[in-house]
């Protein structure tokens, strides 16, 4: 049998064994919105664990990091570095969200805010960035998914084929199961990724270079650059601090803050899930390490690889590894894809409906109908997405970075509301408008930048000037209200 | 009406705790970025074969994890993790389709005084 014919075939199982898991988790949930968008609120912390582990690790971090290794060496740290404290705050405001969740129904994030603020202006215009950054996102993991098709069948499965298969199971599951799909899908797809990452991160140093130290001491004589932090900027030249510390640093402040991620947190089943699966979050982010050393592995061994993000199928595809072995690689690239891909459909869809259309057009929409509505979105936005993946030559990329910042802004948000009573709706509104124009502002004009600090943190400190500054000069709301929200 | 930074409800040793914490998660985000970081970033020494750049990431986020086990620990001890989930009962949503408009106290108080019964299901 030829090779890519087993390599297929392997992929085809993983996919299949996927659809099943995705199309029988659905079952056990209400068929409301609540059920198909925050699991009845009912997850344990084995998903919940999978759910954050592997949609934070997507097509990106999978090829994206070996690739980034590769190409700029120990600026990739950085990935680990805001992993490090990026999810903790979750553990101090999570179970105050899962708790008015529950009090109040909320199933996306948006509400939360747009609840505390009483306007529905925030609510669409959280809808809106939502919206933004997740398309660009969705649109990547698509691309890496028919990318590792094409190359581990050697070009008899194009990209937009390998794509369209792989999209097509995960919107079938996520259609039908909605959250609990994505749930048990991440958990068997995170399981496949970490045991996939671990087993080549070792193996490749041991079969090119005798071990990880000899790897290193090899990567020491001939580019030491890539081992001393910050590493090297895309252009190759030595990355400056500003620009890696920047980058930790709006990362950190928006990591927890993604409504794909923030929404799970309704999803929890109770207190102790959700701060167990904080706790146990940096365990599935030692699963980088691997990956790190995958991209350090090509460094000496295959110099010269373009575009740097095709070092890890090169290195799989060059080493003289059996096809079930390059075929439970490809099944992994497409489980880190997949993960992510299925959360930001769902989140998406949910989003657009719950946030936007109910809000702001239908008030009046019933339950029946909202989820009629989310479900068919899953579809059109999964259709929007692939026809930018494989159709569409806009930069996403750059949308893709410039949405961090984005999101980086809803953290002053979150601390008003919270922690400062005296927080307006016009504050929450003019904090959100500044933010997000300084980040364009900072973003499209070159001559602004300086020590290469990220826009996103020129966004915030506006943010935070017109938050206060504006609440401060209007009418302070009821403070019974208030109170239900402030911690404390 | 002021910011606040810890529930009022906090003991003593609470605040002890939770503030060590916080600035604990101050000191690791702060390790890992200018000034703090260039002088741990140097590819020797190597430890366990790993060039001390990437070690030095790890050791906190280790570090970090460790941190919020201790306290995650803490509570457990004191009951506080379960405490936090008997004041939180799943409660019917419907009745609240305009989420900016004013909460139905009333019914939330319900909701709480009887945890689960509103949806058919034990809470938690």
């Amino acid at each position: 049998m030829a090779d890519w014919v087993i390599v297929l075939s392997v992929t085809l199982g993983y996919l299949l064994v996927s659809l099943l898991v995705g199309l029988l988790s659905g079952r056990g949930v209400s068929a409301s919105t609540e059920g198909y968008v925050a699991g009845d609120r009912s997850l344990g912390f084995l998903v919940m664990y999978f759910i954050m582990g592997a949609s934070i690790f997507s097509a990106f971090a999978f090829l994206g990091g070996p690739g980034w290794v590769y190409s700029r060496g120990a600026a990739a740290f950085y990935i680990l570095a805001y992993g490090a404290v990026g999810l903790a705050p979750w553990y101090f405001f999570g179970p105050r969200v899962a708790e008015l969740g529950r009090r109040f129904g909320y199933v996306t994030q948006a509400e939360l805010y747009a609840h505390r603020f009483r306007s529905r202006g925030l609510s669409g215009l959280l809808a809106v960035i939502s919206l933004a950054a997740f398309l660009p996102y969705l649109t990547l993991q698509m691309e890496g998914a028919g990318y590792v098709f094409s190359v581990v069948t050697e070009g008899r499965i194009p990209a937009w084929a390998g794509a369209g298969i792989a999209y097509a199971v995960v919107l079938i599951y996520v259609f039908q199961s909605g959250v609990m799909g994505v749930g048990w899908t991440n958990a068997f797809q995170g399981i496949f990724m970490m045991a996939l990452a671990w087993g080549l991160g070792l193996y490749l140093p041991y079969k090119l270079y005798g071990g990880i130290g000899p790897m290193f001491d090899a990567i020491s004589e001939a580019a030491p650059r890539l081992l001393r932090a910050p590493g090297l900027a895309a252009d190759g030249t030595p990355w400056s601090w500003g620009g890696f510390s920047s980058s930790v640093a709006i990362s950190v402040l928006g990591f927890s803050l993604w409504p794909h991620y923030f929404m799970k947190i309704y999803t929890a089943r109770d207190v102790r899930t959700l701060k167990k699966t904080v706790v146990f979050y940096p365990t599935f982010l030692i699963f980088l390490v691997p990956i790190l050393f995958i991209g350090f592995s090509g460094v000496v061994a295959f110099p010269g690889v373009e575009p740097a993000d095709a070092i890890l199928p090169t290195v799989i595809t060059s080493i003289g590894l059996p096809a079930v072995w390059v075929g439970l690689f490809c099944a992994g690239a497409l489980a880190a894809s997949m993960s992510t891909g299925d959360a930001l459909l769902h989140a998406s869809a949910s989003v657009a409906v719950r946030d936007f259309y109910r809000t702001l057009v239908r008030p009046d929409l019933s339950d029946h109908g909202e989820r009629r509505l989310i479900r068919l979105l899953v579809i059109v936005i999964g259709a929007l997405a692939y026809y930018f993946a494989m159709v569409s030559n806009i930069s996403l990329v750059a949308l893709l970075l410039l949405s961090y910042g984005f999101i980086a802004q809803l953290a002053p948000l979150t601390l008003a509301t919270f922690f400062w009573p005296r927080a307006t709706p016009a504050g929450a509104l003019a904090g959100l408008l500044a933010g997000g124009a300084v980040t364009v502002i900072w973003n499209v004009s070159p001559g602004l930048q300086w020590q290469d600090i990220h826009p996103g943190i020129w966004g915030v400190a506006a943010n935070l000037l017109a938050l206060v500054a504006v609440s401060l000069l209007t009418r302070p709301m009821d403070e019974a209200h208030v109170r239900e929200f402030v911690v404390g | 009406m002021r910011p606040r930074f810890f529930a009022t409800s906090l003991d003593a040793a609470g605040r002890r705790v939770y503030g060590g914490i916080t600035l604990w998660f101050l000191f690791v985000f702060f390790a890992l970025i200018w000034p703090v970081y260039p002088l741990f970033s140097g590819d020797r020494p190597r430890i366990l074969g790993v060039p001390h750049s990437l070690a030095y990431v790890v050791a906190l986020l280790a570090l970090a994890f460790l941190a919020l086990g201790w306290l995650y620990a803490w509570e457990d001890r004191r009951g506080a993790l379960d405490a936090d989930a008997e004041r939180e009962p799943a409660a019917p949503c419907d009745a609240d389709r305009e989420p900016w408009a004013a909460p139905d106290v009333t019914r939330d108080a319900d909701a709480r005084a009887v945890p689960g019964t509103s949806t058919g299901r034990p809470p938690g």
